[in-house]
């Protein structure tokens, strides 16, 4: 056991670690520094240190089911030395174990440096100095654990909105992170970063049986969850009108009909449906390590490899409703960052225009590679995992349709509503995403109200067949997302508006 | 794991009975050391380590408060403001009056999961990373076709120790490895996979090299696949991708999933779910997983569980929380295996999670049959290998869906004809369990820490769309 342990203060007097036996002061600008002191000359070397204080706290009908704080802080070291990574991380601050964790990235780089034919290399970006923080106007951390609890309890009050309502479910979480970036090159970048989320759900019985309306990775409804305060959530806070709506429509997909069948029909998504969606379909085939095959192993690759602008033969692949952007800048989105973590200054990017697929999302050796700017998509969950290249905000743009004259346009099809859960092939070629509910389209009007509904369909065939695209509805939404090995959780931000296209609709399996 | 960090719980139980009110007090500590090795075209692309350790603090007050909270700072001040956090919690989040904390309970049985070899493996890297390098040249080597290989490979060294006031006091250290490859095969006019995987806790099991052949021999035997015909078809799933569906089965067991949004099994503890051959069940000393133990995350023994025999529903995992619940005890499967809410998991003990229930080392009972008589009984139907991306798309009603990705082949009237396309699934999950027409003997498949103890199975009908 060590006999001492560090207080480690930033510039700005943030305490991230405290010690009682014996302690002493370390600035964890100091510290940094003294890391980056050995770095060799031929190494890029950058650290993440972070520190994390995270609440969930989960419910069902009036009872807190689960509650917990956590608080975690460390640091995570990356070398590319003689052409090859090598990363560790560790909780323990302590100067020596900190050097050690450094000594063990280098041993991993070395080793693999012997066996590599090709030496890895980075493409340039800016040295920054920069401190981002996210302004909090309802500063969740001033709020009382009780009013927090309380308000937990009210929330699954408005869903129980009649007695077919068998259970009420409210999950709820915070997460303030600071985290700094420093790298031999120069870079300083500090990062506070707090998030707040909301899952509404609700069990009911009906007619024709027990149905649930929740969605257990993301929200089902815009204004639940993002990078900011309480503000973020409904008006300030207020989501009475969503848990009435989280009600109703448990009770109501409890008395609807289950979904039929029907080959090749025109389908309208909602944004909601969107989000999981454009995630699936564009996002993550447009990250470059998956272009690349580098996660062929497991998640797969992606069909249209070698038909981007950024591998120099920009190809048509859908109609012009397909235009698809990435952009972790815009503000309150779940993802929000102005950094990488690599340093690199993020920015929107173009991943497809009116159908052409022009830009990759990039770090700095898959830009170096395809020879292109690096766009600020590496990321890692924690300062425990190494940074990997992913979807971050990705979002459908908009058309020039009104939701109602799609719908009104729709002579017979389906209108689904809400993304449940996707399965999709390990290129992106086939997919299919649940629906949380959906409604039959009769001569432009909505009509049987139908459960258990899955849209499937071949993704080049689909991205050609849209045809119908809203300019007044498009809206973000909160969800998280998987990738890497070993695994690394992620926040991710994705939505759009309503659109129309071509795929088949099953429904409950036998 | 050079530091000792048991003297830190001591101090978080001493410290809590100094508080008013206080029932009970249990602190878990947690250690991981993971080394991930990750190959991708033909090649290692990144060796990295991953060293994790925390306490986790859960108080009970006489009033039936519960609280929780972690830390990975092991100060004397960073465990008094977990054990102020899980306080503040205790007050708003109320369990049955007869709820308790593990008690002691001895285990009646032995095992080892601690391989010496593999922990001084993992801090020498290079042996572990040359074995990979191997597997990777044989790999290519094996056909002409074969273009690239890919693959993760964990090696864990994991470390638990759970203090509770009921006088729970033991300690479990354990070693895990999982490895995966998948070989690539191309020609001019097709591209197709193959994979292996496995796992176990003592390095002395890891061979690479039958992976290799496997993956290799499964690429190059798929290419030239032609479409399948949308229909039905039996389907003769092989252990890997049995695994996958068992999985997903097992998760509408789950009490915490049944309340949300997998309802579909709750109240149907006795009911007939699958086919009466189906026998499956759950135990650590059966299945290596990164959590093995004699002992689950609560101190509770953990033990050789039937979850569904012959068909009928019958036990679900419970901690000691859900056991209160439904007025029962533990029966061993509280783990801290976090998911969601901003947690990763890897394999190994996790102290940031308070214990869920969770059944880590599923397996099921052979029956006797083997892949070659299921082949011979089938007359319109496809052998599947890998089953990609696989979801219950409606907790509700059990649909289920997934990608055919590898080692597909169509069957008919008792022989293999010709390796297919990648097609999907799309069928109902407890329908698929009640079509259970043969069982082979189980082998150890799956997917990283998914590893389980499987049968090749044929399901007499399953709903195919190809596109």
């Amino acid at each position: 056991m060590s006999e001492f342990y560090l207080i480690l203060v930033s510039r700005e007097h943030q305490v991230l670690a405290t010690g009682i036996k014996s302690f002493k002061v370390i600035f964890v600008e100091d510290l940094l520094d003294y890391i980056l002191k050995f770095g060799r000359s031929n190494e890029y070397l950058d650290v993440r240190l972070e520190k994390f204080q995270n609440l969930v706290i989960n419910s069902i009908n009036q009872e807190i089911t689960k509650a917990f704080t956590y608080q975690k802080k460390g640091i995570g070291i990356r070398i590319l030395a003689d052409g090859a990574w090598g990363f560790a991380s560790s909780q323990n601050l302590e100067k020596s174990a900190v050097k050690k964790t450094l000594e063990i990235a280098r041993k991993m780089a070395h080793i693999e440096a012997d066996r590599s034919k090709t030496p890895i290399q980075l493409a340039e970006i800016p040295v920054s100095e920069d401190m981002v923080e996210v302004p909090c106007s309802i500063d969740f951390r001033e709020i009382p654990l009780e009013e927090k609890i309380n308000q937990i309890l009210m929330w699954n009050n408005q869903i129980n909105i009649s007695e077919e309502i068998l259970r009420t479910i409210v999950d709820y979480a915070t997460i303030s992170a600071t985290k700094y970036f420093w790298s031999n090159e120069g870079t300083k970048i500090k990062f506070i970063r707090p998030l707040v989320y909301v899952n509404l759900g609700a069990v009911a019985k009906g007619n024709t049986g027990v149905r649930a309306y929740y969605q257990p990775w993301g929200g089902t409804f815009p204004n639940v969850g993002g990078t900011g305060g309480h503000e973020i959530l409904g008006q300030n806070g207020d989501l009475s009108e969503i848990c009435q709506l989280v009600g109703e429509k448990a009770i109501k997909l409890s008395n609807a009909k289950p979904a039929p069948t029907l080959k090749d029909i025109p389908i309208v998504f909602d944004p909601a449906y969107m989000a999981l969606l454009v995630h699936e379909i564009i996002g993550h085939p447009s990250e470059a390590d998956r272009v690349l095959g580098w996660e062929a192993a497991w998640a797969g690759s992606t069909w249209w490899k070698g038909k981007s602008k950024d591998e120099g033969n920009p190809t048509k692949v859908g109609s012009k409703y397909v235009t698809v952007y990435n952009d972790p800048t815009i503000p309150k989105n779940f993802a929000y960052m102005l950094y990488d973590d690599e340093g690199t200054p993020c920015k929107r990017t173009t991943l497809i225009k009116e159908g052409i697929v022009t830009e990759r999302m990039h770090s700095r050796e898959t830009a170096y590679l395809m020879n292109v700017e690096p766009n600020g998509a590496m990321r890692a969950n924690t300062y425990e995992y190494q940074p990997l290249i992913r979807q971050i905000n990705v979002f459908w743009g908009t058309g020039d349709w009104k939701v109602e004259e799609i719908i009104e346009d729709t002579k017979k099809g389906v209108y689904l509503l809400g993304a449940n859960i996707p399965s999709i092939d390990d290129q992106r070629f086939n997919w299919a995403i649940s629906s949380q509910e959906g409604y039959l389209i009769e001569n432009g009007e909505l009509t049987e109200h139908l459960y258990s509904c899955a849209a499937t369909a071949t993704t080049p065939t689909f991205l050609k067949s849209i045809d119908a695209l809203a300019g007044d509805d498009q809206q973000l939404f909160w969800s998280s997302c998987g990738k890497g090995d070993p695994m690394q959780g992620g926040t991710v931000s994705n939505g759009g508006p309503t659109m129309r296209g071509i795929a088949t609709l099953t429904g409950p399996r036998k | 794991m050079n530091e000792d960090y048991s003297e830190r719980l001591e101090y978080a139980i001493n410290k809590t009975q100094k508080y008013k009110d206080i029932f009970q007090i249990e602190a878990f500590l947690g250690e991981n050391n993971l080394l991930t090795i990750r190959s991708a075209m033909g090649k290692i692309l990144e060796s990295k380590v991953i060293q994790d350790a925390g306490i986790g603090i859960r108080i009970l007050k006489e009033d039936g408060g519960l609280g929780f909270s972690s830390t990975c700072d092991f100060s004397d001040e960073a465990i008094i403001k977990s054990i102020d956090e899980a306080l503040a919690i205790s007050k708003f989040r109320k369990v049955d009056p007869s709820y308790s904390f593990a008690v002691p309970r001895k285990s009646q049985r032995n095992a080892n999961f601690y391989d010496k070899q593999l922990v001084e493996a993992i801090y020498e890297y290079d042996n572990l990373n040359e074995t990979i390098n191997q597997a990777l040249q044989e790999t290519l080597e094996f056909h002409p076709a074969i273009k690239e290989v890919a693959g993760p490979a964990h090696f864990v060294e994991y470390k638990k120790h759970i203090i509770n006031s009921n006088e729970v006091d033991l300690s479990e250290k354990g070693t895990y490895w999982n490895a995966e490859l998948m070989a690539i095969a191309e020609t001019s006019l097709d591209r197709r996979e193959g994979s292996d995987s496995s796992a176990g806790f003592a390095v002395k099991e890891l061979n690479l090299s039958q992976m290799a052949t496997k993956a290799g021999d499964m690429a190059v035997k798929s290419l030239n696949g032609k479409k399948v015909d949308a229909g039905t078809y039996e389907i003769i799933f092989s252990p890997m991708s049995m695994s996958t569906f068992l999985g997903w089965f097992v998760m509408l067991t789950n009490p915490q999933n049944q309340e949300k949004n997998m309802p579909l099994l709750k109240d149907k503890i006795g009911g007939m779910i699958a086919s009466e051959r189906f026998i499956i069940g759950n135990d650590p000393l059966k299945v290596a997983s990164p959590v093995s133990g004699l002992y689950d995350d609560e101190g509770t023994p953990t033990e050789d569980i039937i979850i569904v025999e012959n068909g009928i529903f019958k036990t679900m995992p419970l901690d000691t929380f859900y056991a209160s619940k439904f007025q029962t005890r533990s029966n061993g499967s509280g783990y801290r295996l976090a998911r969601g809410s901003g947690m990763t998991n890897y394999p190994g003990q996790l102290y940031q999670s308070e214990p869920i229930p969770i059944f880590p080392s599923i397996y099921m009972e052979g029956g006797g049959s083997d892949v070659e008589r299921m082949i011979e009984s089938t007359r319109k139907g496809i052998y599947l290998d890998f089953l990609h991306y696989a979801y219950i798309t409606n907790g509700g009603t059990g649909d289920y869906t997934g990608i055919l990705r590898q080692g597909t082949f169509l069957i008919e009237s008792g022989e293999i004809i010709y390796p297919i396309k990648k097609c999907r699934l799309m069928d109902n999950i407890i329908e698929m369990a009640k079509n259970i027409e043969l069982i082979g003997e189980p082998k150890i498949a799956g997917h990283w820490r998914d590893m389980r103890l499987v049968p090749p199975v044929k399901i007499s009908s399953v709903d195919i769309i190809p596109y």
